[in-house]
């Protein structure tokens, strides 16, 4: 079997998963579920966020690595630049914004790729100085109310029915698309999560790629956290939540395998889909959020048990037909 | 062969072994007796390493059986056999570097404390290895750590550790192929008392010299094959070759010899890890081997040149350029190829199609302003598959998918890819099957014939004599001769690869 | 004999390092003699009781999870194995169970984690990081789940001794985590197992054809885990005779820290529990320093943040110097 239909074969398989969430939420419950406001509503304006999330860890799983700061790099970046949004300095508060998800994302990359430390154990540490750093910042006061101008680049509508945060989310999958699939930074990308030494031996440009990656996940969280304040209409710490997990469980679920190398932007936004709907379901059900923080970790384990059986299920299929 | 029953300790037959797309073992018989040294003969990947794992239980056999000491037998784990009286020696170093040497003589079998199951008696563990030693006549403090020692101590700290519980058999996997004279001599005094105790000893070596002096029968193996055993005072070093090889040894080397052109490139005190003061070159046209003892720095020269590891001091010219501080990036630009000795962890990506693999090296003829042409990915790819005759239907197939051989022609070719003329290669034949073998030197011929100039490193004797237009011999990280082809024998490389410059051992 | 006429901080220096003190000692040292000096309220008896008392659910947590570094890998399920357990024993009591199974219920929960995750790592060779977040994510949903995100407060006697009652003048969770730490450092250095564990963490490839058996050892290792970090739980719920689903969330990277600060290094095969008690009580008089010198709550989390940070850094710069050290010097003989 060919590596692309491998690949097209488990896409599939991902969707039906989709599909197969969808289809029973369906079933349950009908009449909240299949309305057309509450399937918008998931996939315009709940989804965008995890996504994002979800395309920043899908990167640093595809270099091999792991990235479990970004949602704490989001919080501090979007806290940080609260005010100015707030005061209409629109300037300085992408500056602030994107230049603390820059910091990180060079901390994290020069940390892995320079003084060589685990991806897993320098992402972790890195969380819990900007967790640290955003309760220290924020001390108890929250900065909220923004004004409609700044909030519309959330909630506006510039293509008539979709959202701007969607539409953001498109350019955003587009620009990784194109750089991952068609690029020199996506091959070396794909190249290091397969095989670091070899890679770096065949003269690739490898740890400045792995630099690429974190600080395109720097940056992609301080979006994410200026999508937020719009949403949200405040700044709070406490926004991270559970970004970290769902972003883990969207990406392995939608196929991103986690040994590395494999997979791409498209099987994240369904990875995401499937969360969100499960989390849109079991709203729908009256099931209690911490419910579902439970569910998305044995989603996290089952997406590792399925993709081991599925490969299992390939490579017998693939053995029989050589016969 | 003659063969008293009663003194038989292993007899196997009729073993298969299949490994995912190869046949490692088929219908393989050995038979072993008490107090004789058993050669195992056979090129590397004839599955001589995959049969004594077999017996030690690593690996289960698919078919065969197995007698051992009267019974049939089939260990399934490592613990069996080494309850059964089994003891391996394995080529690579199977020791712990930060525990001591008395932790790691009797690890997985430590001494308890009496009386008390799973509690451990390190006094007794310390007095037992130190009593061994002596009788083994190394002289170490059982207490210190592994790390400490150096290559040739930690091979016979190895040879320590397989002896220290009761033993029936003994395997070993080339234990001289770090040790020096004094550690090698030491090692068949210690095989010479083994056969008086009556123990039976399976040596596996591809050193004709060693066979002569220790063993009692040999049997000789070739691409998972069994092809026959015969005593040692009947054998025929030719013969014996040709059985190994399959084919006359003229055919399997072929070089046209050209006078070489000018030096392309130089080393000059070349210092780094494990090595030291290096100045050696290479000219247009020519192969030149490094060769020395396993541990003795070539590895880490090849890496030091190419970038992957630090220089240390010194520098070295490549075309008349001088480099003192490198990476792989550079190297690359530099028109350097590299092929390293572990081709499927650092040369290849085994998950990704041949043509990708091919244009590794070169991603920026295939990637015109960074973007993906897809022409001349497939055009590279389609190339290099009918120029190396690469075995494939086409270049979308996984580079894993691929034989050894198969994979080596798509690193060279990677290289090649490159343009660059000069090649560091690192075991070109390691665990490649006899056919390809010879179709990889008839290339490296006539890349040298094309100007190319070749750096190669290997342990395979008969390689290096059989292409080579020089050698370098190194000991200790030092190079301690130059060979050239007039006066290339076995003897005169092992002598300085063994001997050296006759540097005291504890300096 | 030149090098003591030297005399100075040079000398000293030489000096310590022929007595081979581990630099953790000394950082213990440094660290109270420095905010000892500071406030000297740090060095009272009652100052110095309540370090180890702080210490006592930390180093419980890192117990076991030492063992887990030791053999080279991670148990990211710690901190939700402690708020799972702390909340258990408090549900369970209130539920009518009785005192000494609603305290030791949440144990075998623990090691039921324990060995999941041994299994799945292990026996079907997933990787150990996914697996125990997994686990994590889920167990930190259920202690969720389980009060329904309140604190719940539990009352008993039995409970409040174990918590907060002295015998000869120590806390009781004082006496029982050294009697477990005692415990564990001997299993370690004196125990086949102990030293199966440091030969799969030197390489798992030399512990197989050593005749160890690598699954079952592993999954007694995370079982371990497990159950140390329930029992930090349970120790928590004691304390504060209440049960909190939040409670044991900085579990895993304080723990963690207070692993590798130790000596551990996360490649594993070196280091040990010795250690680990050290490094748990570093961070806890950093702690305690830290409040009274007057630093505010929020900046001591982001201080210790820092601090161990820059520690796991130089701690892991600094072993893959010494791996290139050790590399170099292979040729070099020792007599």
């Amino acid at each position: 079997m060919s590596v692309k239909k491998k690949n097209q074969i488990d896409l599939l398989s991902r969707f039906l998963i989709l599909a197969v969430v969808c289809v029973g939420f369906a079933l349950l419950r009908p009449e909240a579920f299949l309305s057309v406001d509450n399937i918008t509503q998931v996939v315009f304006q709940q989804t965008p966020f995890t996504i994002l999330m979800a395309f920043g860890m899908s990167l640093a799983i595809i270099s091999g690595g792991i990235d479990i700061s970004m949602s704490s790099t989001m919080v501090l970046s979007s806290y940080l630049s609260a005010s100015y949004f707030q005061q209409g300095n629109y300037f300085m508060g992408l500056v602030v914004a994107f230049g603390v998800g820059l910091g990180f994302g060079l901390f994290n990359g020069v940390l892995i790729s320079k003084v060589k430390i685990e991806p897993f154990i320098a992402t972790f540490s890195v969380d819990f100085m900007a967790l640290g750093l955003a309760y220290v910042v924020c001390n108890g006061e929250y900065v909220y109310g923004f004004s409609d101008g700044f909030r519309s680049i959330v909630n506006g509508y510039l293509i008539p029915g979709i959202p701007n945060v969607a539409l953001v989310t498109f350019l955003v999958f587009a620009v990784l698309y194109f750089l991952t699939r068609r690029t020199i930074y996506g091959r070396t990308l794909y190249s290091l999560g397969h095989n670091k030494k070899a890679t770096k031996l065949s003269g690739m440009h490898s740890d400045g790629v792995i630099l690429g990656v974190y600080v395109t996940n720097g940056l992609l969280a301080a979006l994410t956290g200026i999508l937020y304040l719009a949403r949200l209409n405040a700044a709070d710490p406490s926004i991270r939540g559970t970004l970290t997990n769902d972003s883990i469980a969207s990406a392995l679920i939608g196929g991103i395998a986690f040994c590395g190398g494999t997979g791409s932007v498209v099987n994240t936004v369904i990875g995401s889909m499937i969360i969100m709907f499960i989390r849109n379901g079991m709203n729908i059900m009256g099931v209690s959020t911490n419910w579902q923080q439970a569910v998305v970790g044995f989603v996290i384990l089952f997406a590792i048990v399925y993709e081991r059986v599925l490969n299992n299920l390939m490579a017998k299929y693939a053995g029989k037909g050589n016969k | 062969m003659d063969v008293k029953q009663d003194n038989v300790i292993l007899r196997m037959t009729g073993i298969t072994k299949c490994f995912p797309g190869t046949l490692a073992l088929d219908k393989v018989q050995l038979t072993c007796e008490k107090g004789k040294v058993h050669i195992l003969l056979g090129e590397n990947g004839a599955g001589k390493s995959t049969l004594m794992k077999i017996i030690s239980g690593v690996y289960t056999r698919d078919e065969g059986t197995v007698w051992y000491d009267g019974q049939e037998v089939n260990f399934t784990n490592v613990r069996q056999s080494m309850e059964a009286g089994i003891s391996m020696i394995h080529q690579e170093l199977n020791l712990l570097p930060e525990r001591t040497i008395a932790q790691n003589i009797y690890l997985g079998h430590e001494p308890m404390v009496k009386g008390l199951k799973g509690v451990i008696d390190y006094k007794k563990m310390v007095k037992d290895s130190r009593e061994l030693m002596d009788r083994l006549g190394l002289d170490l403090d059982p207490n210190i750590l592994v790390k400490k020692l150096s290559i040739a101590q930690m091979q016979m700290v190895e040879v320590v550790k397989a002896l220290s519980k009761e033993v029936k058999l003994v395997i070993m996997d080339e234990p001289t192929s770090s040790l020096t004279d004094r550690e090698i001599d030491k090692l068949f005094e210690i095989v010479e008392k083994l056969k008086r105790d009556n123990v039976a000893i399976i040596y596996i070596s591809h050193r004709m010299d060693e066979i002569k002096r220790i063993g009692d029968c040999v049997t000789v193996m070739r691409d998972g094959q069994y092809i026959d055993t015969v005593d040692v005072e009947d054998m025929d070093l030719d013969t014996l070759i040709s059985m190994m090889v399959g084919r006359k040894i003229e055919n399997m080397y072929e070089r046209h010899y050209r006078e070489p052109g000018k030096v392309i490139f130089e080393t000059k005190d070349l210092s780094g890890w494990r090595f030291r003061n290096v100045n050696i070159n290479v000219r247009e046209g020519e192969i030149v081997s490094l060769s020395g003892l396993i541990g003795a720095g070539r590895t880490e020269i090849a890496k030091a040149v190419f970038g992957d590891e630090p220089i240390e001091h010194g520098s070295y010219t490549l075309y008349g350029k001088q480099i003192t501080r490198t990476t792989p990036v550079k190297s690359v630009r530099n028109s350097m190829g590299y092929l390293s000795e572990d081709r499927k962890a650092e040369g290849l990506v085994l998950q990704m199609p041949i043509k990708e693999n091919l244009v590794a090296a070169s991603l920026t003829k295939v990637f015109k302003g960074g973007v993906l042409r897809s022409g001349p990915e497939d055009e590279i790819g389609k190339k290099y598959v009918a120029e190396l005759r690469i075995a494939t239907p086409n270049a979308e197939k996984l580079v894993g998918e691929l034989s050894g051989g198969n994979q080596q022609k798509v690193v060279i070719g990677k290289w090649l890819e490159t343009g660059c003329k000069f090649l560091i290669i690192d075991e070109p034949t390691r665990g490649i099957d006899v056919g390809a073998k010879s179709e990889i030197y008839k290339l490296l011929d006539r890349l040298v014939g094309e100007g190319y100039g070749i750096l190669m490193i290997s342990s395979e004797m008969n390689e290096v004599i059989g292409i080579s237009d020089r050698v370098y011999v190194m000991k200790d990280g030092e190079i301690t001769g130059e060979v050239t082809r007039e006066n290339m024998t076995q003897e005169a490389i092992m002598r300085f690869a063994v001997g050296g410059k006759e540097r005291a051992v504890n300096e | 004999m030149n090098k003591s006429q030297k005399g100075g901080a040079a000398g000293l220096l030489a000096g310590l390092r022929k007595l081979n003190i581990p630099g953790i000692l000394i950082g213990n040292i440094v660290l109270f003699v420095l905010f000892g000096l500071a406030n000297e309220r740090f060095l009272s008896s009652y100052n110095i009781m309540m370090i180890f008392r702080n210490t006592c659910t930390l180093l419980m947590a890192a117990l076991g999870f030492t063992l887990v570094i030791l053999i080279g890998k991670i148990d990211m399920s710690v901190g939700s194995v402690v708020s799972m357990a702390a909340v258990s024993v408090v549900v369970l009591y209130n539920a009518g169970v009785p005192v000494a199974l609603a305290l030791l219920l949440p144990l075998l929960i623990g090691i039921a984690v324990g060995v999941i995750n041994g299994l799945l790592i292990a026996k079907c060779n997933f990787d150990f990081w996914v697996v125990t977040f997994g686990m994590m994510s889920v167990f930190a949903g259920l202690a969720l789940v389980t009060t329904d995100g309140n604190t719940v407060a539990i009352k008993n006697d039995i409970v409040n001794w174990i918590g907060n009652g002295k015998i000869a003048g120590i806390y009781v969770v004082i006496w029982i985590t050294v009697i477990l730490a005692a415990l564990m450092v001997w299993i370690q250095k004196k125990t086949k197992f102990g030293y199966d564990v440091f030969a799969l963490g030197g390489s798992q490839a030399v512990a197989s054809v050593s005749g160890i058996n690598v699954v079952k050892t592993s999954i007694i290792v995370y079982a371990l885990s497990g159950l140390f970090a329930a029992l930090a739980g349970v120790l928590i719920a004691c304390m504060t005779n209440s049960g909190s689903p939040a409670v044991g969330v900085d579990y895993t990277f304080n723990a963690m820290a207070a692993i590798v600060i130790g000596g551990t290094p996360f490649i594993g095969g070196k280091g040990g529990i010795g250690g680990t008690i050290l490094g748990a009580l570093l961070m806890k008089i950093l702690a305690s320093g830290l409040s009274l010198v007057g630093i505010p709550a929020t900046w001591q989390k982001a201080i210790t943040g820092f601090v161990i940070v820059a520690l796991i850094i130089i701690d892991v710069v600094n072993d893959h110097r010494k791996n290139i050290k050790a590399q170099r010097r292979v040729y070099n003989n020792v007599g």
